[in-house]
């Protein structure tokens, strides 16, 4: 008798029932290109096993687990196209990098000195253990402030975590844009780049400085930012 | 075990299973967390003795079907054929190109014979169990899977 195609794929499924199974493995034995059909059948299961396979041997992400547990935590996504367009939205800054300052260099240092002293005033960087650090007002802003979209005279853009644990928030001033992490209970300034947003513009499409800081936080932060939620509750823990 | 403890133990295999079904991992997560929160929403149609793996894939395939294949076609334009899972990628140019290739098979194949191939021989259900995760007579499930399996066997032929 003719096998065919879809007796032999329930049976290399184990689908069939014991008189069918005999039927098939008669017909194996006796002829040879069904035997190939077979082994290939086998093979491309593997293959397909093998290809999926890592997907179910890595970590699961916290945010599921969390939408399991404790729902309140993961947020929701309502649908698929909104939360391609969050993670679009946090991937879309792949400007290349100028930075004014990282850190170390005096003339850098002066310079920052002068301009945040001359925009927000108050003596707002000063340096610890050769360290840039926030002081005055962008330091009571960057520990205090949610990110937020309000006009004010240091607005938080984002916050995040960076692979050390660090928090790190961006920053902007009218004139400045700037990267700060928390370290030993002070904010580090890690990168600061003059021209900042446009006064009562859409400082987020801006690009330019703020694109930039945007992107260094990209490569700080795979994963993206803090969502409103993983921010408070960041704050009340006092960054640490 | 708790309900919530179940579809934890759960995840690792249904983020698989979204995986191949989006055929993108961050897209395939997100997937899988509107499929936790149905089914959280849901729970009380879960009836306690019944298999919950094979209700949350249902869910899930459920969710593919409404919601995700209307987007895809939307955005069918923005999209590389195959961007591919980018999973477990080592370093050789080879295991590289051996995911390429069975992405690009998968890509192409329609979506009824994806899913009863992923089902059937990633997922290892039974036709019967297969066929009520997709809702459709054993009969169906297995021509779809046949026919899955025979483009999938001639796509990869011809890039290995």
């Amino acid at each position: 008798m003719t096998i065919d195609r879809e007796m032999l794929a329930a049976y290399a499924e184990g689908q069939l029932d014991a008189a069918d199974r005999a039927r098939v493995e008669a017909a194996l034995a006796a002829d040879p290109t069904l035997a190939a059909e077979l082994a290939a059948h086998r093979a491309l299961r593997e293959r397909l096993r093998a290809h999926y396979a890592p997907v179910a041997e890595m970590p699961v992400p916290d945010r599921l687990i969390d939408a399991a547990r404790s729902p309140a935590r993961a947020g929701e996504v309502i649908d698929l196209d909104g939360a391609r367009a969050k993670r679009a939205e946090k991937t879309r800054f792949s400007l290349p990098s100028r930075w004014i300052a990282g850190g170390g260099a005096l003339a850098a240092s002066l310079a920052l000195g002068l301009l945040l002293g001359s925009r927000i005033g108050g003596g707002p960087v000063g340096s610890a253990d050769g360290q840039l650090v926030a002081e005055g007002a962008l330091d009571r802003a960057l520990t205090a402030q949610l990110s937020a979209a309000e006009p004010q005279p240091v607005r938080i853009l984002l916050s995040l975590r960076d692979a050390d644990g660090r928090y790190c928030r961006i920053f902007e001033t009218e004139a400045l844009a700037g990267l700060a992490c928390r370290e030993k209970g002070r904010w580090a300034i890690e990168r600061l780049q003059s021209g900042g947003g446009q006064p009562g513009g859409d400082y987020r499409q801006a690009g330019g400085a703020v694109g930039e800081i945007m992107a260094a936080a990209q490569a700080l932060a795979p994963e993206g930012a803090l969502d409103q939620r993983e921010e408070a509750a960041a704050r009340a823990r006092n960054w640490e | 075990m708790s309900f919530e403890d179940g579809i934890v133990a759960l995840l690792p295999r249904l983020r698989r299973f979204a995986a191949g079904l989006s055929r993108n991992l961050a897209e395939g997560d997100d997937l899988c967390q509107m499929t936790i929160e149905r089914a959280l929403k849901a729970r009380h149609q879960w009836a306690e003795g019944t298999r919950l793996d094979s209700w949350m894939y249902r869910i899930m395939r459920n969710l593919w079907i409404d919601e995700i294949r209307a987007a895809q076609r939307r955005r069918q334009t923005f999209v590389e054929e195959g961007a591919g899972l980018g999973v477990g990628v080592a370093a050789e140019q080879e295991v590289r190109t051996e995911l390429g290739f069975v992405d690009r098979a998968m890509a192409r194949l329609p979506d009824e014979q994806r899913e009863a191939v992923l089902l059937v021989m990633v997922e290892g259900y039974g036709y019967q169990e297969a066929a009520d995760i997709i809702g459709c007579p054993v009969g169906t499930l297995s021509s779809r899977f046949v026919r899955g399996r025979d483009a999938l066997h001639k796509l990869l032929e011809g890039g290995q």
